[in-house]
């Protein structure tokens, strides 16, 4: 209950009457579709995943994932690990079954931290786990569906494509990647904006793990050497700063086009008569934001794959949730057929779809980009399966008892319009201390974006972009930048920063004006150690007065 | 990520109203309210790594859609200090409007979190980027000022 003076209250709402708009999360969503992919450390995407080389047949003349698919990778977990999953698992019904057996795959230690990768199966689901030991740090579960291992056409299945863990300063301490390997693969590199790097293979699995990176140090690309000596690269299309400038992937819809006999008023029965299916939200092991503002707790749930650590859940006829963890999605019910929720990203390359069929759906078949099809769980009315997200766009397809097509969504994962980096034009060259010179290159401002590429004398050409809005931070540092023997800051503004300082630990101060916002710097020579070093971009109105100081860490790799 | 987006969905449903009741009241016009909401939660979603959770998510939210409705504020200024909402005239006295209209940036920011978002001081204090105890001063200031005016008037 507010504190405000009765009079005042009055006055106040007399002053600001309730407002007529309604609600528009789409409309939200589209306002975030151009810079959706904000670090790409977070956010890498499969949509965008390039491979190049000779798929076809090349996981069938590995062997393929026959240990994934139909063995047992890797070797059992430790007992103390084992025990540590069963009770995370236990704690709710939105998670994997508690009888789940973790697998150790790989334990490596960099830089005296050890790391763990740890995988299991459970139906149709792989996932893989990390554990930063000497970090103490964990990963949640990152899976990809069985469907897209099997028919995979590159030896490695990336299942979280890089990924950080931060220190209690928000300094990145840790970037990994890991994915499952094919028997045959016995090497994979992984190319980052700091150089090219080995991945530890083990237990049909990779593992790439680099301590105290640069800020910004993103993975670009992924190469899979085989024992009979082809290899084959995916290449991530990773770009800095807000945006993602790439396309949709282009990638059609298979499967049905057209209803056959649509559901005339879709309702789901037993949500309307109020039945208490399935089981309530105290079995759930929400957040506390979840449980105490989303979850009603009138809602019911179901779990439609028994094996799966997602559970759906419907409060009357009104609200669908989907719980997976101890977080919560959710919408209002439309008077669709076939309602959906789709949620993926932080790194890991798959989707999970979830929803409620209307009654008289029976059977739900999803068809994705390459061809294939596969039954998707259905209790209840409920449903729910992932999907990897190379697999969209999909046709979610409803039958009903007779096998007719009675509903049909297509669902995407796409990246929002083309963000164009033709035009671009020079507006400097920036020379580091040990002579590399960078070519800054930026676009004009188009649909409130501006895009930019930075040309290195060493051949690195990074790409990014970053939006004209008024929010965000004044003062952002997109990444370190190492080219040759030379590191070079590249960042950007917003008004009002006018000027921009470098402020080094010793207290030197290298002076920058943004061009169009951008800002690039080489680094004096006095700080190119190997030793990781903290400085500030200090920002700075026209009159000179701080605006925001946005810290940054750098080192030069041996 | 996921998950914090559906929190951030389910935030906006269940508050829009409020949020968008406390942008039109410091943007004064409901249209660059509304895109105040609309780019706030939008930014919310692009920028989720930054929220820490050391405090509410409505409240980091709250700071980004206050922001950006100030930014509104201070790009194109009103030409009226009578919020418009959906052309409706609100029927107040002039002299409590305008000194409403008077408060300090801060304080009416404090005065409309805390009565149409019924934000605790530390929400309000996380959302403004200072501390509880400015939040309680502040309001405190403006309700003086406010009651002051209140008393001058007539019935």
């Amino acid at each position: 209950m507010s504190d405000v003076d009765l009079p005042v209250r009055s006055a106040l709402d007399a002053l600001v009457p309730q407002p007529r708009r309604s609600p528009d999360w789409g409309d939200v969503l589209r306002r975030t579709e151009p810079r959706l992919w904000r670090r790409p450390l977070v956010l890498a995407l499969a949509g965008v995943v390039i491979v190049l080389g000779t798929a076809a047949g090349v996981t069938a003349a590995l062997g393929g994932f026959d240990s994934w698919l139909s063995g047992r990778p890797g070797k059992p977990a430790p007992a103390a690990e084992q025990q540590r999953f069963e009770a995370a698992n236990g704690r709710a019904w939105a998670a994997f079954p508690r009888d789940t057996k973790l697998r150790e795959l790989i334990r490596t230690t960099v830089e005296g931290k050890t790391y763990v990768l740890f995988g299991f199966r459970s139906g149709h689901t792989l996932c893989l786990k990390l554990r930063a030991i000497s970090l103490g740090h964990s990963t949640d579960p990152a899976c990809t569906p069985e469907s897209a291992v099997a028919h995979s056409t590159s030896p490695i299945v990336v299942v979280n494509s890089d990924f950080g863990f931060q220190d209690r300063r928000a300094r990145e301490s840790a970037e990994f990647s890991f994915g499952i390997a094919a028997d045959g693969v016995s090497q994979v590199e992984v190319r980052a904006v700091d150089g090219l790097h080995k991945a530890v293979i083990g237990g049909n699995a990779y593992l790439w793990v680099e301590n105290e990176p640069n800020t910004g140090n993103r993975v670009l690309a992924l190469t899979a050497h085989t024992a009979n000596g082809s290899r084959m690269t995916i290449s991530l299309g990773t770009t800095f700063g807000d945006l993602f400038p790439l396309g949709r992937s282009g990638r059609r819809p298979r499967g049905p086009g057209r209803v056959e006999a649509p559901i005339a008023h879709p309702t789901i029965g037993w949500a309307a008569r109020g039945e208490k299916r399935g089981f309530s939200r105290d079995r759930l092991d929400l957040n506390s934001y979840a449980r105490t503002h989303f979850v009603t707790p009138t809602a019911r749930f179901v779990k439609p794959d028994p094996l799966g650590d997602t559970v759906v859940g419907l409060d009357g006829t009104h609200r669908l949730f989907v719980v997976q963890g101890r977080g919560a999605a959710g919408g209002s019910l439309s008077n669709r057929a076939l309602n959906v929720i789709t949620s993926g990203g932080g790194g890991v390359q798959s989707a999970t779809v979830a929803g409620a069929a209307a009654d008289g759906i029976v059977r739900l078949t999803i068809f994705d980009a390459d061809g294939q099809r596969f039954a998707v769980p259905l209790r209840d009315n409920l449903f729910a399966t992932r999907v990897a997200e190379t697999q969209f766009p999909l046709r979610l397809v409803g039958y009903d008892a007779r096998g007719r097509v009675a509903a049909i969504e297509t669902l995407r994962f796409d990246l929002g319009p083309q963000v164009s980096l033709h035009g671009l034009r020079t507006i400097r060259h920036v020379t580091g201390p040990n002579g590399v010179t960078a070519t800054v290159k930026i676009g004009g401002a188009a649909q409130s974006i501006r895009c930019w590429r930075i040309g290195f004398s060493t051949g690195e050409a990074p790409t990014g972009c970053f939006e004209l809005t008024p929010t965000g931070p004044w003062v952002d540092v997109d990444l370190v930048q190492p080219a040759g023997r030379d590191l070079f800051v590249i960042g950007h503004t917003r008004p009002p920063i006018a000027t921009v300082e470098l402020h080094f630990q010793d207290g030197r101060v290298v002076q920058l004006t943004p061009t169009g916002r951008l800002f690039v710097a080489a680094i004096p020579r006095a700080y190119l150690k190997t030793a990781r070093q903290l400085a500030f971009a200090v920002g700075y109105t026209g009159a000179h007065r701080v605006k925001q100081r946005q810290g940054f860490v750098f080192r030069v790799r041996p | 990520m996921a998950a914090r987006r559906t929190e951030l969905e389910a935030l906006y449903r269940r508050r829009f109203h409020v949020f968008l009741r406390v942008a039109t009241a410091i943007a004064r016009d409901e249209q660059r309210a509304y895109d105040a909401v609309q780019d706030g939660f939008a930014a919310a979603i692009r920028d989720e790594r930054r929220f820490r959770e050391e405090g509410p998510l409505e409240a980091w939210v709250w700071r980004i859609v206050v922001n950006a409705a100030l930014k509104t504020l201070r790009d194109e200024p009103p030409t009226d200090v009578t919020p418009s909402v959906n052309g409706a005239a609100p029927s107040v006295d002039p002299e409590l409007r305008a000194r409403i209209a008077d408060l300090p940036e801060r304080q009416r920011t404090v005065l409309f979190l805390r009565h149409f978002a019924d934000l605790d001081y530390r929400s309000i204090g996380e959302a403004l980027g200072i501390s509880p105890g400015t939040v309680g001063a502040t309001l405190s200031a403006a309700h003086a000022s406010l009651r002051r005016t209140l008393e001058e008037v007539p019935e």
